[in-house]
Order: C-alpha cells, then sequence, then structure tokens
C-alpha cells in the first residue's frame, strides 16, 4: 500500500515539476528584451541629455505627471539648443508655460510617416506632422519609444499662437474691419454652464444662477466661418480703413433702408462675409481668385497685401483694398415653384401637382408646380424670397412649363410686392417651352429682409374647373441684378 | 487494488491503469441517459414528431439566410459595399474569394442538406413501421425532398461542380472524400435534381387542416414551405426545357389547389398580378387619384402600395403576391441577419445599393413621366445621408425610417413571390415561340395587350386572350359586358404597369435577345436583393455562352463604385470563370 501510494505521490511530483518548468520558459517568452520601453515618456526624456531643459520645462508647467501615465502620448521635444532662445516670459508664467508645453504634446501614438496630418495637441490647438518636419520645426531624432507612447526631437519650439479670430480680437490697427466683426457679438445664455436654483412654481421653468452662463458669441462664427475653430484652417482677409471705406462706399446703396444705422450694418456684414477663404494658404500659395466660404468669387491683387501674419488655424492677410466683382458678389436670386409659402386659398390642394419632370433638352431632372381646373379667377401662388434682396434693379425671369396642353395655352403674369401690381406683362404659356422667358426689369428702391419681399404668380381670370384654362405652371423665378 | 499493488513496481503501468480507472468512471457517469434531451430511439414516433422534423428543417434552412443573399447579389451588379465592410465581404465584391471566406464556405448548405437526408431516411422508416399514413408520408417526403433539392440548385449555381450526397452521413465532413462523393457537373446536378423532384409525389401546398398548418411563435405557417411546381419550373428553366418550365409555373399562376375556391375573388387575384378591379390597386405604384402628377399623392407606406407587400399584414392582398416567405422575429432563434447587413441604425451597414443600380432606378420613365422607377425608391433610401437597401427593413424601421425598438430586429426572408414567376414564365414563353405573351406579362398585361381597340361595349369574344395558343400558354383574360366576361386572367396588369412605367420598346417583340434582355433588367428593378440576379445573370450568360452578359454588368457596377479591380473581375468573368471555389 505504501509503495502504491509513494508511486502516486512521485507521479504527482513529476506532472508538477513539468509544469514549473513550463511556467519560467513562458515568463521568457514575453519579457521586455529593448530596455527603452520600460521608461515612461517623462522617465526617458528625463534621462535623454539634449532634452534636460524641457524636462524641466515639463516638471514645472505640470506635464512630467500627465505624460507618466498609462494612456498613451506623443512628446514632439525641442533639444537645449532649441530652448536657450526661449522667452523667460513665458517660463515665469504658469499659463503661458502651460499652454507653451502643451503645444508639444499630443494624445496617442505618432510615428512619422509620409502623410500630412494634422495632430490635436493637448493645449487645444493643432500642429501639422508631415515627414520629418513638425509644424515649422525639423525632426532630429524620431520615433523613439517609451512604455506609454513615442517621443520625437526637434530642433526648434513652436509657441503657442492665436488663431484667425483671436489675431482680429487683439489687433489694433484696422478698427473699422475689426468693428465689422466684432460688432457683431452677443450675449448668450448657456443653460448648460448655469446652476439651477429653483423652479419656478407657476410654469415649472427652471431659475438659473446666470453667474458664469453668459457666454459672449459673434453671430458671424455662427452663420458664416467660425474662425475661432482650431479643427479647421481658414485665410482671413482683413482691410485697412481706407480699403474699408471704399469698399463699403461701393456697396451700401443697394442697402438703403432709410436708416443709416441699419444700413450701415447690412453693408458691413454684406463686405464682410466673403473675407474668409477655406484653407490655410501661405504667402507664396495664395492664387490670383479666390472662392470665398459663402461661395463668392473675388480677385486678389498681390501688391495689395500690407502684412500676413501666420495664426494657429491658418493665415490673415491685411489689404488695402479687395475688390469685389460686383456680378460675383451680388449672384442671381432664385425661387423654386416647388416651395411656395401660400395661395390664394388654403382649399385646392386637389388641384396642386408637385411633379418632377425630364427635361428633354438637358436631360436633367426639375421639380416644379402645376395648378389645373382649380376653378378660381386671378389665383395666385405667393413665393416670399427667402434671402435679403438688395434695393437695385433686376431683369426677372422664369422657367414655366406647360407639357400638358396644346390648346387653350393659358396666360400667367409675375406681380412683385401685391397681387395688383401690373409691372409685368402677363404671358402666354407656349407648349412645352422648357427656356428661361425674360419678364421684363423692375426696381427695388429700399433694400428688403428676407422674407419681406413676396412675388406673386397669378392665374388666367375667368373661373373654370374642366378644359385647362385656369392653369399654373412654375419651376422657378429668376431675379438678375442689373447695375 | 490488489492488482495494483502487485504490479505496484511497474510505474508506467500502474499509472496507465490509473487513468483508466478514472475514465472509465467517467464514461459510466456520462453514459446515463440525459433527461432532458432526446435521444434518437425517440424521435419519429408518429406525426407530431415528423411535423417537429420538417420544422426543424426550416430552422436550420433559414441560417442560409445571409449567405444566398450576400451570395446572389454581392457578386452581382445591384450591391456594393460600404466602408463598414469586412475583408469576406469585399472578397465576394470582388469575386475574389480566398478559402478562408466564410461567405464561399459550402459548409452551411451540406449541413441542411445533410439534416434532410436524415429526416427522408426515418421518414421512410415510419412508413415502414406504419408510424404515419402514405398521404402524410408523402406530404412531408416531397417538402422536404424538394429543399434538399433547392440547397443543390443553390450549390451548382455557386459552385458549377459539387458531390450529389442523398443518403444520411454521420459526419458531414465525409462530403469532401471525393473517393466516396466524386463531384458532378452542374448540368449532371440539374438532371439528378429534376429526375428526384419531378418524381416527387406530392407537389401541392400542404392542404388546410394539416397538422403543419399552424401557428408558430404568433405566425401562421401556410406560407412557410417551398413552392413545389415554381421549384421545378425554376430547374426545367435552367435546364432550358422551357415548356415544362412554364408548365410548372403555370400550375402556381392558376393556383389550382393553392388555399381558394375557383370563382373566389382570391382566384382573380392570386399569383396573377392583380389589379384587384379598385383604385388604386393595392399593390401598385399609384397616386391619389386624380393626382396622378403629384409627388406628394404617391402612396408610400406599410398598408398601401408595391412597398407594402414586404411589410403588410398577412391579408388576402398579401396572399396574392407572396408565396413563401419565412419570418425573423426577436422572440425566437435564428436572428435577423438583415438588420446587421443593410440597416445603419441598429446594424453594421455593411452592403449598400451600387451606384449602377441607383442609375438604372432612375433612367426608367413612369407613366406621369417622373423620370425614375418608384420601386428603387421603395428598395433603397437615404437614411442619415446614406444610401441603405430597405426592402428587408420595414418590419424594423416605423414609417419615419427609425427603428421602431433597436432590440427588436424583426424582419422576413422572402423567398418567393408571384411577380418573379411571371417574369421566369415570360422568359420560358419569349424561348418558347410566344414572345407577345411574355411582352404582355412583361408590360401591360394580357388583356390589353391582345386587344385591338379600345372601344366601348365591344364584343371581346375572340380577343383579350391567348386561347390558340396550346398549353401552357393559353390565357383567357376578356373582360366584356354583352356577351358578358369576367374570365380568370381579367384582372392581369403586366410587371411594368404594376410599377406605373411606361412598356418598353414595341420591337422586343420582334426579338427574343431584346424581349429577354428586358425581362431580365425587369427582374433588377422589382426582384432587387431578394437574391435572384446572379442566378439570373449567370443562367443567361451560360444559356447564350455569352460571358460578356454577366461580365459587363459587374465591370460597370465595380467601376461606378470606383473599385480598382473592376478591369481584372471582367477578365476574370470573360473567361468563364463564374464560380466560388468549393472548398472548406
Amino acid at each position: 500500500m505504501f509503495i502504491k501510494k509513494y508511486s502516486l505521490i512521485l507521479l504527482l511530483l513529476l506532472g508538477l515539476g513539468v509544469i514549473v518548468a513550463c511556467n519560467k520558459k513562458w515568463d521568457n517568452h514575453n519579457e521586455i528584451s529593448d530596455s527603452s520601453v520600460a521608461n515612461n515618456l517623462y522617465q526617458a526624456i528625463k534621462s535623454t541629455s539634449n532634452l534636460s531643459k524641457f524636462s524641466e520645462l515639463l516638471e514645472k508647467s505640470g506635464y512630467a505627471k500627465i505624460i507618466s501615465a498609462s494612456k498613451s502620448y506623443t512628446v514632439w521635444a525641442p533639444s537645449n539648443q532649441a530652448l536657450a532662445s526661449l522667452d523667460p516670459a513665458i517660463e515665469n508664467d504658469s499659463l503661458q508655460l502651460r499652454a507653451f508645453v502643451g503645444n508639444h504634446i499630443s494624445n496617442s501614438a505618432y510615428v512619422t510617416n509620409g502623410s500630412l496630418q494634422r495632430i490635436p495637441m493637448l493645449n487645444g490647438k493643432f500642429n501639422r506632422f508631415y515627414g520629418l518636419t513638425f509644424d515649422s520645426a525639423n525632426i532630429v531624432t524620431s520615433n523613439l519609444a517609451a512604455a506609454n507612447g513615442v517621443y520625437h526631437i526637434i530642433d526648434k519650439f513652436i509657441p503657442s499662437i492665436g488663431n484667425c479670430w483671436d489675431f482680429l480680437n487683439n489687433s489694433s490697427n484696422y478698427p473699422l474691419c475689426k468693428t465689422a466683426f466684432t460688432s457683431l457679438n452677443y450675449n448668450y445664455f448657456d443653460s448648460t454652464k448655469a446652476t439651477q436654483i429653483a423652479t419656478d412654481p407657476t410654469t415649472g421653468n427652471p431659475i438659473w444662477d446666470s453667474t458664469n452662463a453668459v457666454v459672449l458669441r459673434n453671430s458671424f462664427l455662427d452663420k458664416v466661418s467660425d474662425i475661432s475653430d482650431e479643427s479647421n484652417e481658414y485665410t482671413l482677409f482683413i482691410l485697412n480703413d481706407a480699403g474699408f471705406n471704399s469698399e463699403f462706399f461701393k456697396l451700401s446703396p443697394w442697402f438703403e433702408t432709410g436708416n443709416s444705422d441699419s444700413t450701415k450694418s447690412l453693408t458691413s456684414f454684406y463686405l464682410i462675409k466673403d473675407l474668409v477663404v477655406k484653407g490655410s494658404y501661405t504667402p507664396d500659395q495664395l492664387p490670383d481668385t479666390l472662392i470665398s466660404t459663402q461661395g463668392v468669387k473675388f480677385p486678389l491683387d498681390k501688391s495689395r497685401i500690407l502684412a500676413s501674419h501666420k495664426t494657429s488655424n491658418g493665415y490673415v492677410y491685411v489689404l488695402n483694398k479687395l475688390d469685389f466683382n460686383l456680378a460675383d458678389k451680388f449672384p442671381p436670386i432664385i425661387i423654386q415653384g416647388e416651395k411656395p409659402t401660400a395661395f390664394a386659398t388654403t382649399d385646392r390642394g386637389a388641384n396642386t401637382f408637385y411633379r418632377v419632370r425630364n427635361n428633354p433638352n438637358t436631360g436633367v431632372a426639375f421639380k416644379d408646380i402645376l395648378m389645373q381646373n382649380y376653378g378660381f379667377s386671378n389665383y395666385f401662388i405667393r413665393y416670399s424670397v427667402p434671402i435679403g434682396v438688395p434695393a437695385m434693379k433686376y431683369i426677372v425671369s422664369w422657367v414655366a412649363v406647360n407639357d400638358v396642353q396644346t390648346s387653350p395655352l393659358w396666360s400667367q403674369r409675375l406681380a412683385i410686392g401685391s397681387t395688383q401690381d401690373t409691372t409685368l406683362p402677363a404671358q402666354t404659356i407656349a407648349y412645352k417651352n422648357y427656356d428661361e422667358v425674360q419678364l421684363g426689369e423692375f426696381e427695388l428702391t429700399s433694400y428688403r429682409n428676407s422674407n419681406k419681399l413676396s412675388l406673386y404668380v397669378v392665374g388666367p381670370s375667368g373661373s373654370s374647373t374642366s378644359g385647362g384654362s385656369n392653369s399654373i405652371s412654375l419651376d422657378y423665378i429668376k431675379l438678375t441684378p442689373a447695375f | 487494488m490488489k492488482f495494483i499493488l502487485t504490479k505496484s513496481k511497474n510505474r508506467a503501468v500502474s499509472f496507465a491503469i490509473y487513468c483508466c480507472l478514472f475514465s472509465v468512471s467517467c464514461n459510466k457517469i456520462l453514459n446515463k441517459d440525459p433527461e432532458t434531451v432526446l435521444d434518437s430511439k425517440q424521435y419519429y414516433r408518429n406525426i407530431y414528431d415528423a411535423d417537429a422534423a420538417v420544422l426543424g428543417v426550416y430552422g436550420k434552412f433559414m441560417r442560409l439566410a445571409k449567405q444566398y443573399v450576400i451570395l446572389n447579389e454581392l457578386r452581382a451588379d445591384l450591391m456594393g459595399v460600404t466602408a463598414n465592410a469586412d475583408n469576406d465581404l469585399r472578397e465576394v465584391n470582388s469575386h475574389s474569394t480566398t478559402q478562408a471566406n466564410p461567405y464561399s464556405d459550402p459548409k452551411a448548405y451540406y449541413s441542411v442538406i445533410n439534416d434532410c437526408n436524415d429526416v427522408l431516411k426515418n421518414f421512410d422508416i415510419m412508413l415502414k413501421d406504419n408510424k404515419f399514413k402514405l398521404g402524410e408520408y408523402q406530404q412531408r417526403y416531397s417538402d422536404i425532398g424538394c429543399i434538399r433539392s433547392w440547397v443543390y440548385l443553390q450549390l451548382g449555381i455557386q459552385y458549377d461542380s459539387v458531390p450529389y450526397v442523398t443518403n444520411a452521413l454521420e459526419n458531414i465532413n465525409d462530403v469532401r472524400d471525393a473517393s466516396k462523393f466524386p463531384k458532378i457537373s452542374f448540368n449532371q446536378l440539374l438532371d439528378s435534381l429534376i429526375s428526384f423532384t419531378s418524381a416527387l409525389p406530392y407537389k401541392l401546398p400542404y392542404p388546410s387542416g394539416t397538422s403543419l398548418i399552424t401557428n408558430v411563435d404568433g405566425t401562421t405557417t401556410n406560407s412557410f414551405f417551398i413552392e413545389k411546381n415554381v421549384f421545378l419550373g425554376d430547374l426545367y428553366l435552367w435546364k432550358g426545357n422551357y415548356t415544362a418550365a412554364a408548365t410548372y409555373y403555370r400550375a402556381l399562376m392558376e393556383g389550382n389547389g393553392y388555399f381558394f375556391a375557383s370563382g373566389s375573388a382570391a382566384s382573380y387575384d392570386n399569383f396573377k398580378n392583380s389589379n384587384f378591379s379598385s383604385a388604386p390597386p393595392p399593390l401598385n405604384i399609384s397616386y391619389v387619384r386624380f393626382k396622378e402628377s403629384d409627388l406628394q399623392s404617391f402612396f408610400d407606406n406599410n398598408t398601401q402600395g408595391w412597398r407594402s407587400m414586404f411589410a403588410r399584414s398577412k391579408d388576402a392582398v398579401w396572399n396574392s403576391e407572396m408565396y413563401w416567405v419565412l419570418p425573423f422575429s426577436s422572440t425566437f432563434s435564428p436572428t435577423n441577419p438583415f438588420v446587421e447587413l443593410f440597416s445603419n441604425v441598429g446594424g453594421n451597414y455593411l452592403v449598400k445599393p451600387s451606384q449602377y443600380a441607383l442609375d438604372i432606378w432612375n433612367s426608367q420613365v413612369q407613366t406621369n413621366k417622373f423620370p425614375f422607377d418608384a420601386r428603387g425608391l421603395m428598395t433603397c433610401r437615404i437614411i442619415n445621408g446614406q444610401p441603405v437597401i430597405v426592402k428587408y427593413l420595414y418590419n424594423y424601421l416605423n414609417e419615419a425610417l427609425t427603428p421602431v425598438n433597436i432590440l427588436q430586429k424583426n424582419g422576413q426572408w422572402f423567398l418567393g413571390r408571384a411577380a418573379a414567376v411571371h417574369l421566369h414564365f415570360a422568359e420560358a414563353a419569349n424561348r418558347d415561340g410566344k414572345s407577345k405573351l411574355a411582352y404582355a406579362l412583361l408590360n401591360n398585361g394580357i388583356s390589353s395587350t391582345f386587344d385591338t381597340s379600345s372601344a366601348s361595349g365591344r364584343d371581346v369574344t375572340n380577343l383579350q386572350n391567348t386561347l390558340s395558343y396550346s398549353p401552357p400558354y393559353d390565357f383567357d383574360a376578356r373582360n366584356g359586358e354583352v356577351p358578358r366576361f369576367r374570365s380568370p386572367w381579367h384582372r392581369n396588369q403586366g410587371i411594368r404597369a404594376r410599377a406605373n412605367l411606361v412598356p418598353t420598346p414595341t420591337t422586343d417583340t420582334l426579338n427574343v435577345i431584346d424581349l429577354e434582355n428586358s425581362i431580365i433588367k425587369e427582374g433588377g428593378l422589382e426582384l432587387a436583393y431578394e437574391g435572384y440576379r446572379w442566378p439570373d445573370l449567370l443562367r443567361i450568360a451560360l444559356r447564350r455562352n455569352d460571358p460578356s452578359f454577366i461580365a459587363d454588368k459587374i465591370y460597370n457596377k465595380l467601376l461606378k463604385d470606383g473599385n480598382p479591380a473592376a478591369a481584372t473581375v471582367r477578365a476574370k468573368l470573360m473567361n468563364r470563370e463564374y464560380y466560388l471555389p468549393f472548398k472548406w
């Protein structure tokens, strides 16, 4: 019995021995052999002799702790020689120092490669990383590994600078242009930043403590281009006072409202809305003609550039003249037939057809509206012009397609501002005419805000519910400015 | 113990015995009969066990849904991959599947076949042991036999030559053993399938009152089962025996024995592509009456119009079109694979309509001159800015095209509907010298195509019919007052008329190839993403011995979707490399 037990124990021990032996090998197979990876980024940078200055700054700014954490980071570390020229004022101001050091660190590990990337940095800015360049610095030693990321040694530090919007706000030499932008500032109550202190007992609405919750916003940034957005790149053109005035007075007659303040704000806005171009153009990349974020083409005379400034999200150029081409600045206004605002009566839905058709001449599909046999004399469809309409003379044309009947051919007219207006004569709608038909001209003496100018397409007189003599058709109306 | 003691000096032996002791005792534990699982001795005792076996096969069969749709659509011209698609789908899309690709693995197909073989074997034993009646046996045997043939036809379409195994295997991997099961060519396979399937003793649906026609998990089972006549029509169409194909298709189109009484309303509507004598016809692309030119008056909902056949409950209108549909529900397995494939809300959005497909829909003109095919709008929609195949998602999305409940992935697998039968019948008739009849079924229906005037009150005795043709092409679609006719086919409308489209050129009737092209194109417009496309293209390419028929379409799809492999794939298909590698 004893021998048997002994043999069993022996067997078990033998088995154990095998497992233990295996275990050791298992440990070895994935042991770290590259000692550099044993250190975290901060330890690695600290132990690099050429980066002693930067590691001091990391310590001082508090970033040393962050890049010792277990997330992964990339550090573009300026060498000691590069940092010799750093302004001591930055080093001594904790806020500035934090922004400066943060401008050299990003989340995630980025190794050098051939594609251009804009990397989000820990200070909220974006820097370009392309091949062996980091923004304007060269990478001297690349792709050094540490336990929680990568670091590169660069030959120049990259200061943290303001964006296009910051530049404009901090500028003082171009007050007219600056005011045109800043006059669009407004206060906005941001309920996500406010603390609710009570609830209104009658309405149930929250009552807020508005401290800290009122933020400054700007309607140019909201509606035109957000040039304060770090993640996108823009080129901004600023006019000096002389240049601003010459363009301002060129445009202002078309924004006549009878009130000089509103004329001024409308003209200013119409002028500055096309001063932003998407993308960052360096001075030698600037073309002769640009297209603004609002789709307006404008010529650029490079001899008019007074100064250029690089910002964190693009470039700012100061010009003493920017001569908009009027035909580009005031493109034709098009009002689509299938988007009516109102009808003479609301009960003719059964006679109203929103159609899709192929234009046989161009092969392109279009949508239009057709009303037939609605039995209502001088029936009309009203269209509010959805955008502001400058005060000027317009050539009016429309496309109204009759592909339904050769006889009778009905006539319809376009009335401006009121159904009684007869500035433009009635037109007979020819069979299968898919082209624009010119209706005549009208002059608008004062600027109309969006949805303040109504156009009426008025059908024929007489009321009939059959035979097609009571018809209205419209693809679109086009108002072309005549200067 | 004594035994061990005496041998104790020999450690090796003692160890071996020690192990044996353990394993033997284990074995004994495992040998105890389980209490919650049935043993094979306990199956197949009566008709209810037989019914359970039938439903079990269909449950297994439903797992083929994803592979079926992907192989038959993504390899063809109407479906493309999204940026989310994995490498396996990309390989299928560009005809470059490797051995490891799960979509080209035939094992799932053989798994269903093996289940069928096992069930058939046991049905024979049951019959021998008098465990169910001859009639009951014939119905169930034919059903499962037909399913097996259906799976084999799919294998032939995808792999060309495959092993034809008809006895139950203990180990499914034996199929790979070429010495036991030699591969036979697609053509030989078709012969074997035709001889087996056409000899099945029962070809109609299970009659009402049968124990299989019941409710399973809240759904009636009458449209669960394969349509044997239509499947035989398919086999003969592949084989090129057009009269036989049309004869079998006609059996469903006439509908004798298909749940409705002769002379009832359903006898005029079911499987006849009917206009229901109502305005608007319930399955048509249609607009509010007298507002036919108004885009906003277009019927686009789950209860009215063409789209509703993919969403509505199983009412009389549904029954007139759908004959083989399997439901996916959140309450039972298998889960719906289509939400994952198609939906960009709650799914992975792996495949999408190809630009080529969208362009074909947009090249059609409706009778109200709208320059697009409205079926395209209801097959694919823009959801959150992305083109999404929604044909399978109408039970998952609500009217606003957002999921009713993201966790309830209900849906259906549309395996058979009347429109496909009409188009395949037309394909056969066209090849069988009856091009005008084929043109009628494709375009404006029999009645108006075989008519010479539209004068009211005229005698239609010699009009509106094809009774001078020999069966199966003799249709009576007369609809007259003096003398009065309301013939069985008087409500028939063409596939394009139902979609509100203008007819294809009348010159189609003069040229078999032109009309065949129009029929196949229509199949794409009407049946897109239901698994018909690749088989349709392949069948025609084989029939005409013209690889460009298939190669050019796939080339154009890949080209328009910006796939750099377009030219390579075209060259491959031109070299008649249509098939997947048979490997698992």
